[in-house]
């Protein structure tokens, strides 16, 4: 960084416009501002303070308004408290301006919040403004380094022994980043760890083996299912064809029917036929005398009226049954027939009359069955008649039934029996209800089985994922650690170097500064210390005073000539180089030589410009006196603060030779 | 006194298998002694005699039993036949005497029952011939009785016997 | 911890790549400490994974 210029509006005893312009020449790169005690040094010091950071250590309070100013100001009239740094940093041109308004109350004066404005000056030379926020100022002058660079002798004694020195020393040569990165790196690194699953693999395992079980399940659920479809198929096609061949057969069904009905109607009628058949047989045989003999009854009856016979006899009786009386002895009406009686000859007469030697009887016995069987015989054509008569009708419906039978047969014939056809369909129907319930049971669990892959996949998948997770994790970590390592090396060896260097230069520093046997060593927390030789304890308070002045000189000097050389860390391959420090920094030192002596003050002004960029001293005349012998070649600028009374001072610019 | 129609009668020779035929194939008569009695009549009304078949083709009988079952319709056309008869070339009175008064002569009673019985075997050939010729089914044979009947009714409406 | 490490070789060129921007991360806020330790650490760690995945 190079400061160009500061000019100062109402800013302490600075009363209106002042500008102060700084060397930027590279030989004479000291500006030299001249003042006495109370003049205001400190305060031109503390402008930078302020101007960047809003923060000036001043033992009044914060009000920098011009005290003339102050008391000019009318009721409720404001000032300006200004002041403006126009410096280069990164090879940008910056202005820095901070304004503070104040105002006159009735009670007094009050000041509002100060408020920075930061532009810089575009390629085009235009210049931009941009929104000033934290980071802007502290990208070109981090605050905690402020002390180092913007200084005042008083306070010199206690820098190197502050505590946050490693910080800032670290941060100045460019180790803060080694540092941060390494701290950084080890919390990744156990973020990385932590976002490992270990559990997941075995996990993994599990969901694989249950995946594989349920495809296995799933398959042969398939299966099943496959042949319940199977089945299904072939039982439809059958049940297609089935229902076709009954279709296309509906009316062989009507014929069929018919035939049935046909059938038995020539069932019925043919038993009645035969019934009939039986009965006029019957009544051939059985009344077929009386019939068949009409004519021989006519004739015999014609010949019996020719011869006359006389019918005396008893009615059914014969010539054995009076035998048979005679021999019993004793007469139907129980008279005795004795042998020579006259009841026996009576009897005997009797006898003639009787069959056989009668025929009278036998004679009207045989008209009598004549008569029987003529009359018998009346009806017997007309039954027989009547009988053959239904025969035949029989007969007739019989045939014509037969032959319609006939003819319906034809119509179906080779056409089969349906009862069977019908039969198969429902069975076929039954089990198509089966398969059909079978194969949605199946499905239904092929479903769920399915569900179940894919959960134990995805679950699987996850864990897998967890793995391949590890594996991509446990890559990262190795990067980051071969990174931590790479930087652990690197902070090390450059740690070593600069701590080095930087106590060799502060060594060598010191040594021109200070004349005698003394070493300075710095700790690991950046610390200096005198190194005390043995032999020399006693030491004087003003010279110890003044040993820990040079003994800080040197050290700032050390690391301002360190931060000034850029620490070059290579990375790898050599292609890429690092720069690992920050740019070189201004000393804008506020009486340096306060509490040197004119040895030491020569020294020092001697090494000071050539360790650092740019050197702006604000120092009493007297001590000026000492270091002019000794700087005055380096001297690009001079200045002079006059103080004209309290409240008021001016700088102007001097001519290098006075 | 001698019985008649009280014994077994066998038929024997081709009496036996028209006597057969006409109960078991044709089937229009349904016992043996209804073929009998049938016979005795057509036998005389067709003036048709025949002589017993005493070969041994064929048999088949008459049990006794039956016979007296039709012991009153056999007596009757024995009566009717011997009054009726005139091949033997008899007197009027000489038929009624054989048809009433000779039951108890043996001697006669044998050549009347003889002379009945050869009214029936040539009844039998006559109903054998009506039945077997032109009949081969059993509805024929049933028409045939019809017809039977039938001309006979016509026949006797016309005229009385053909002898 | 020790891990059964099946990973790629080390890519030379990526480790470079990411000690180069981590540092320059590191540079940046050193100057500006915009960010806490915490987006610090995040952003280190996004620099790794990226760099990690990538397949050029």
């Amino acid at each position: 960084m190079l400061l160009r210029s500061l000019k100062l509006n109402n800013f302490r005893q600075y009363k209106d416009e002042q500008l102060i312009t700084f060397s930027n020449d590279k030989t004479k790169n000291v500006t030299v501002i001249l003042g006495d005690n109370t003049s205001g040094k400190t305060t031109l010091v503390q402008a930078f303070n302020w101007t960047l950071f809003d923060s000036a250590a001043f033992t009044t309070k914060d009000f920098l308004l011009n005290m003339e100013v102050a008391q000019d100001l009318r009721l409720n009239e404001t000032a300006n408290v200004v002041t403006e740094i126009c410096l280069t940093h990164d090879n940008i041109d910056y202005i820095i301006t901070r304004t503070q308004v104040y105002l006159r109350t009735s009670k007094e004066v009050t000041f509002n919040q100060s408020r920075v404005k930061v532009s810089y000056k575009q390629t085009d030379g235009q210049l931009k403004e941009i929104i000033p926020t934290d980071s802007t100022i502290r990208k070109i002058l981090p605050p905690e380094l402020s002390g180092y660079f913007f200084f005042d002798g008083e306070r010199i004694g206690s820098i190197s022994s502050k505590n946050d020195v490693t910080e800032s020393v670290k941060g100045l040569l460019g180790l803060s980043e080694l540092f941060n990165a390494m701290k950084h790196l080890k919390s990744a690194i156990k973020l990385f760890e932590m976002n490992m699953d270990i559990k997941g693999n075995r996990n993994a395992e599990l969901a694989f083996e249950r995946m594989n079980s349920e495809i296995a399940r799933r398959e042969i659920l398939l299966e099943k299912l496959s042949n319940a479809k199977n089945e299904i198929i072939h039982y439809e096609l059958r049940k297609e064809h089935l229902q076709e061949v009954l279709r296309d057969n509906q009316s062989t069904k009507l014929y069929q029917k018919k035939k049935e009905e046909l059938e038995e109607n020539i069932k019925r009628e043919t038993k009645a036929l035969e019934d009939t058949c039986k009965r006029l047989i019957s009544e051939f045989n059985t009344n077929a005398i009386g019939f068949f003999s009409q004519p021989l009854i006519k004739r015999a009856s014609e010949f019996l009226k020719s011869i006359d016979v006389a019918d005396k006899g008893v009615p059914n009786m014969n010539a054995s049954s009076i035998n048979f009386l005679i021999q019993r002895g004793h007469c139907i009406c129980g008279a005795k027939i004795e042998d020579g009686s006259e009841v026996h000859a009576h009897l005997m007469k009797e006898s003639d009359y009787l069959p056989p030697q009668s025929i009278g009887t036998s004679i009207r016995l045989f008209r009598e069955q004549m008569k029987m069987y003529q009359k018998g015989s009346e009806n017997y054509h007309g039954n027989i008649e009547r009988k053959f008569i239904d025969i035949c009708a029989y007969r007739d419906r019989i045939q014509n039934w037969e032959d319609d039978v006939e003819e319906i047969s034809i119509k179906i014939k080779g056409k089969d029996n349906f009862a069977k056809y019908e039969n198969e369909l429902s069975d076929v129907k039954v089990r198509l209800r089966r398969f059909y319930d079978e194969s949605e049971s199946i499905s239904r669990d092929e479903g769920a089985c399915a569900n179940e892959i894919e959960k134990a996949h995805k679950s699987y998948n996850s864990f897998v994922s967890a793995t391949s997770k590890n594996i991509e994790i446990m890559n990262y970590i190795m990067y980051a650690q071969k990174t931590y390592e790479w930087i652990n090396v690197t902070y090390i060896a450059k740690e070593k170097e600069i701590k080095e260097k930087l106590e060799n230069k502060v060594n060598e520093i010191f040594s021109k500064m200070y004349h005698g046997n003394r070493k300075v060593v710095i700790d690991d927390k950046y610390r200096v210390t005198l190194l005390t030789s043995y032999a020399d304890e006693d030491i004087q308070t003003d010279e110890s005073r003044g040993l820990e002045t040079v003994k800080n000189f040197a050290f700032i000097a050390g690391l301002v000539d360190l931060a000034r050389k850029k620490i070059i860390g290579n990375i790898g391959d050599g292609d890429s180089i690092v720069n690992l420090s920050s740019e070189p920094y201004p000393l804008v030192m506020d009486a340096p030589f306060s509490n040197a002596d004119e040895k030491h003050v020569g020294n020092i002004s001697k090494i000071l410009p050539e360790i650092a960029e740019q050197v702006i001293m604000v120092v009493m005349a007297k001590d000026w006196a000492y270091a002019k012998n000794v700087m005055g070649e380096r001297v690009g600028k001079q200045y002079m603060l006059n103080k004209e009374s309290e409240t008021r001072t001016y700088i102007a610019e001097v001519a290098i030779n006075d | 006194m001698i019985e008649m129609f009280e014994r077994d009668f066998e038929f024997r020779g081709k009496h036996a298998t028209y006597t057969k035929f006409l109960k078991d194939t044709a089937k229009v008569f349904n016992r043996n002694i209804d073929i009998y009695m049938e016979a005795s009549i057509i036998g005389l009304l067709h003036g048709r005699l025949a002589e017993r078949d005493t070969t041994d083709t064929d048999r088949t009988n008459i049990l006794a039993g039956v016979f007296i079952e039709e012991k009153e319709k056999c007596k009757f056309l024995f009566r009717v036949i011997m009054l009726l008869d005139t091949s033997t070339g008899l007197t009027p009175e000489q038929c009624l005497d054989r048809a009433f008064r000779e039951d108890n002569n043996e001697v006669a009673l044998k050549k009347n029952m003889a002379l009945f019985n050869s009214y029936v075997y040539g009844g039998i050939e006559v109903l054998y011939e009506k039945f077997f010729t032109n009949c081969t089914t059993s509805d024929d044979y049933l028409n045939m009785i019809y017809t039977f009947v039938n001309n006979f009714k016509n026949d006797i409406n016309g005229i009385t016997d053909e002898s | 911890m020790s891990y059964d490490i099946n990973c790629n070789v080390l890519d030379e060129k990526k480790l470079n790549r990411i000690k180069l921007n981590i540092l320059k991360e590191e540079k940046e806020n050193q100057k500006t400490h915009t960010l806490s330790e915490g987006k610090m650490v995040d952003k280190i760690r996004k620099i790794i994974e990226e760099e990690v995945k990538k397949c050029y």
